[in-house]
């Protein structure tokens, strides 16, 4: 997310700029796998970054998501109390929040349950932050790239950085398949920036992986809650949170694990724990609509705060490092901030000509049609147009052939069933891709000429299937 | 009149094909694939229509035969044409490919068929790479489309298609290393069991589970654990099989999602709807059948059920009112959970909860017996049935409640 919005805004400007990443598509590291709250600002200390970038994201990302055809949903978000030591924490982040110029309100129970009837006999008391609410970050992630492709920049996929050398024009990047000069090099490696910055020659900054491991359960209880519900906060990160995703799925986790090693596992006491904290907020029998369950990794720094800014002694490098949450909410703050450094620096230099905004900038970003989303009406002229909008593939979120279709064919388009999944949402569903797979797989095959059996899930050696049966040697 | 049936697989097609032979003057079947069959063309091995068509077919034979008998009855058929929203009213939103279009037929029949419980269901473990498919979706890939979805496999859950599939990936020359099975008995047929896996010397560990799926892009491991007798993986005996696949049979729930939106309750030992002995739903008109209803054990048994239906839904008797019927002490599942009051034998189709050996089974209403019958053996796997006598019914009243339950002492 935090390359995607530097990647929009620097191609603002009449610069070269390529996007790169090891992975096969965008938004595949810690962007695909969080809670997806837009942060009201309440949380993060007063005066540090993640404080100041969170409340100037949330700002930003009711002006961008429009632009950029974005899902968002301002639902607003309670952070509940139990007993009186979380009274008392809730008074603090009250007063954090005031700092913060982010308006809160605390609500005694009764209140509390016009707005949630299923809280907890337990829950005395919360505070409600009105504007912060729920995001789709895997859409985030592609509309920003996609604003970025659209006005002249480049992508190039699955290509690592493996190290960098300083030479006269600039920096020297040596990636997994080439060199590759450059003038300026921005690090949004996630978790793994700081290997980043021990390649530009900085090690004084770490970042540990802390895995949260989350259930997602059916839509038929996604009505069960209004807001995003916090527990009160603890040492490790925000606590186990019940919340709607963006399409209407009730989703509860995450727990938190510091790890030695980034490992995506989920594990049977880690997913027994998120469900375990999900009922001291609402009790209810949430295993018996599981749906799925993932784990993501948080980019947690040995400062404790978000680091932004020039490479202390490589010219042309700028980190974004330990960028955990509110991440995904100061993204758009974090890409400004930085942009405005790399600013600052050609203004000195006098290069005020890279500095000037393109004539021909465009800020928005349009998503192919979303059948959900449209009118009777409007579907039913997108399927005379083209019938492939009346064949409906997933029967679970009711998505069309025409729609897997542009998501492969848009910029950035999917390559991959992950990639499908991030862009329109097939296998997300309540069979978990039992029925859509093998169309999905013949669909992709079509749309890239390529055998069925060389389709994959998610990265090289992920395919589906060993070999077409149709086709005597197979695909080895 | 005008009907309409959703889902053309043997449960829709029996149903619209008696509808139409019972004289209703229009019957549409509406099938969301691009084929008419559901999901018969991909269970090549034979076993179906022993009852229904006195002949041991293969499942495509038999959806064939089904097929040239919809056409000839002149039922009108819409392929790649999706219900995407009913209504209570009977409104049906359908999708297709030459546009959306609104339908309100006089009857309506949901023949909708089953989804498969996925990993997330079960929230096994683990890393989440590709080479984990329910059965259901390995026998598509491999029989309809002719892929190859792995080379070495494990199979959790001891449900039928699991079995098939694993006899299926044996012939192709493909290595099963093995079945886990959760509860302490078989999920599938016993001649399943047999044919399947003992045949095949493919061991079936019983009260065992999958803790674990290992692997990064591709399955590359999965661990398998006994479990005590709360289900809990005895975590300290677990092993691990070198595999590339790992291929879930864990259950058939029926696709419940239109009928809610049609306003219809679910009852919560089958999934499906409430439905009275015609398999009329709660609300008048609304029909449903097949899978979409219960998970039934043979094609056989859908296409005859449905047939009832279909024959109903035009001929509809009258009733008297409707009592309740609940299965108690042991037996799991009870269709249909109405009666309509009326002067005729009553079935009632049933599955027990454990196994059990010699019990008998007693069926009451306010106290006084309607029908007992003796078994040598009863399986959670086997759908059994019990005639009640239209004479001994002729005491059970509106509102009443007929209880099916195995007598204590009996069995073991
Ligand atoms: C469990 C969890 C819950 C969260 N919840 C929220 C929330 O509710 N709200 C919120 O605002 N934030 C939340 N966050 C934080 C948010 O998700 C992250 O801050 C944000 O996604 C970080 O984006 P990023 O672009 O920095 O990292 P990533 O999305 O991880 O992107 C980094 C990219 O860099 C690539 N890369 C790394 N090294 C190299 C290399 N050497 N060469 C090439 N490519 C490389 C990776 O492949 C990856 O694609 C949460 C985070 C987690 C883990
Ligand atoms: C692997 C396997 C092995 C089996 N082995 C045997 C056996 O040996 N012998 C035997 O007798 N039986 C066997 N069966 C069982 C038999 O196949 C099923 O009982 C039977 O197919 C169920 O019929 P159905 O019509 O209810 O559902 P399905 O066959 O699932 O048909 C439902 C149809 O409805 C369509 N549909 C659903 N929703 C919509 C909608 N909204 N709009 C339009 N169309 C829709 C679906 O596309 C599908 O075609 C086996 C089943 C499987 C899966």
């Amino acid at each position: 997310m935090v390359g995607a919005a530097i990647f929009r805004e620097l191609c603002r400007f009449p610069l070269r700029v390529l996007l790169l990443d090891q992975l096969h598509d965008v938004g595949g590291g810690a962007s695909r796998a969080n809670t997806a709250i837009l942060h009201g600002g309440f949380d993060p200390l007063p005066g540090t970054l993640m404080s100041s970038l969170n409340v100037e994201g949330l700002r930003l990302w009711s002006s961008w998501s429009r632009q950029l055809d974005v899902e968002v949903e301002w639902c607003g978000s309670l952070v509940l109390a139990t007993d009186d030591e979380e009274l008392a924490a809730i008074g603090d982040l009250c007063l954090r929040g005031r700092k913060a110029r982010v308006p809160t309100v605390f609500l005694l129970r009764d209140a509390l349950l016009n707005r949630e009837p299923n809280l907890a006999a337990e829950v005395k008391g919360g505070l409600f932050a009105p504007v912060s609410g729920l995001i789709n970050p895997f859409q985030a992630v592609i509309a920003l790239v996609g604003n970025g492709l659209a006005n002249g920049g480049e992508l190039a996929l699955g290509e690592r950085v493996l190290g960098l050398r300083k030479i006269p024009e600039g920096i020297e990047v040596q990636t997994s398949k080439r060199t590759l000069p450059t003038r300026f090099l921005f690090n949004a490696a996630g978790v793994e920036a700081d290997h980043l910055m021990h390649l530009a020659g900085e090690d004084w900054f770490s970042i540990t992986p802390r895995r949260g491991q989350y259930h997602v359960l059916d839509k038929s209880i996604g009505h069960l809650v209004r807001h995003v519900l916090f527990p009160a906060p603890r040492k490790l990160g925000k606590g186990i949170v019940v919340t709607r995703t963006i399409h209407g799925n009730l989703m509860i986790g995450p727990n938190a694990e510091d790890l030695d090693e980034s490992d995506l596992l989920t594990t049977r006491e880690g997913l027994q724990a998120v469900l375990a904290g999900a009922k001291k907020l609402i009790p209810f029998p949430f295993e018996r609509y599981l749906v799925a369950q993932f784990s993501g990794l948080r980019a947690v720094s040995s400062t404790g705060d978000f680091h932004l800014g020039p490479a202390h002694a490589f010219p042309g490098v700028f980190h974004a490092a330990g960028i955990k949450s509110p991440g995904l909410t100061a993204a758009p703050a974090i890409a400004r901030r930085l942009v405005e450094m790399w600013q600052e620096r050609m203004d000195l230099a006098g290069h005020k000509e890279v500095i000037a905004q393109k004539m021909d900038w465009d800020p928005t970003f349009r998503f192919p049609p979303k059948l959900s989303e449209c009118s009777l009406g409007d579907r039913d002229r997108l399927i005379r147009e083209n019938p492939s909008y009346g064949r409906i593939v997933c029967r679970c979120e009711g998505i069309s052939e025409g729609e897997v279709r542009e998501a492969i064919r848009m910029q950035p388009g999917a390559t991959d069933l992950d990639g499908i999944k991030r862009r329109c949402r097939p296998t997300t569903g309540r069979c978990q891709g039992g029925f859509c797979t093998p169309r999905l797989v013949e669909i992709l095959a079509q749309e890239r000429g390529a055998p069925l059996s060389s389709i994959t899930k998610f990265g090289e050696a992920s395919r589906l299937t060993w070999r077409d049966n149709r086709e005597p040697s197979g695909c080895e | 009149m005008r009907v309409t049936v959703i889902g053309g697989g043997p449960a829709g097609m029996a149903a619209a094909l008696s509808a139409k032979r019972a004289g209703a003057e229009e019957v549409l079947l509406l099938e969301r694939a691009e084929r008419l069959g559901g999901v018969l063309p991909q269970c090549i091995h034979t076993g179906f229509g022993v009852s229904y068509f006195k002949e041991d077919l293969t499942g495509p034979e038999f959806a064939e035969r089904l097929e040239r008998l919809v056409a000839k009855a002149g039922v009108e058929v819409w392929l790649n044409s999706i219900a995407l929203q009913a209504f209570p009213d009977r409104q049906l939103l359908v999708s297709t490919r030459l546009g959306l279009r609104a339908l309100r037929p006089d009857v309506l029949i949901f023949a909708v068929g089953a989804r498969e419980r996925p990993r997330g269901a079960i929230a096994i473990p683990g890393d989440r790479p590709a080479g984990v498919f329910t059965a259901g979706t390995a026998q598509y890939m491999t029989n309809i489309q002719g892929l190859q979805v792995g080379r070495e496999f494990f199979i959790l859950g001891s449900g039928d298609i699991g079995l098939i599939m694993a006899r299926r990936f044996t012939l192709e020359g493909l290595i099963v290393h093995g079945v886990a099975e959760l509860m302490p008995f078989p999920g599938g047929l016993s001649r399943n069991v047999q044919q399947c896996l003992r045949d095949y010397a493919i061991p079936l560990y019983l009260s065992h589970t999958v803790t674990g799926v290992r692997g990064k892009q591709r399955v590359e491991a999965v661990t398998v654990a006994p479990v005590d007798p709360n289900g809990y993986p005895l975590r300290d005996q677990e092993r691990t099989y070198a595999v590339d696949s790992l291929i879930l049979s864990v259950g058939l729930l029926p696709e419940a999602e239109l009928l809610r939106q049609a306003g219809l309750t679910m009852a919560p030992e089958t999934g499906g709807p409430a439905v009275d002995q015609y398999y009329q739903c709660e609300r008048e008109g609304i029909f449903a059948v097949g899978n979409g209803v219960a998970i039934w054990d043979l094609a056989d048994n859908v296409a005859e059920t449905a047939e009832v239906a279909g024959r109903a839904a035009v001929l509809c008797p009258p009733g008297r009112g409707w009592a309740r019927v609940e299965g108690r002490g042991g037996i799991r599942v009870v269709i249909p959970q109405r009666w309509r009051l009326e002067d005729r034998d009553l079935v009632l189709h049933f599955r027990a909860g454990k196994p059990t050996i010699a019990p008998r089974l007693r069926v009451t209403c306010k106290g006084q017996l309607l029908a007992r019958r003796g078994y040598a053996a009863l399986r959670p796997a086997e759908m059994e049935e019990i005639r009640i006598p239209a004479e001994k019914l002729a005491m059970v009243e509106a509102g009443d409640l007929v209880v099916l339950e195995l007598e204590e002492g009996s069995g073991g």
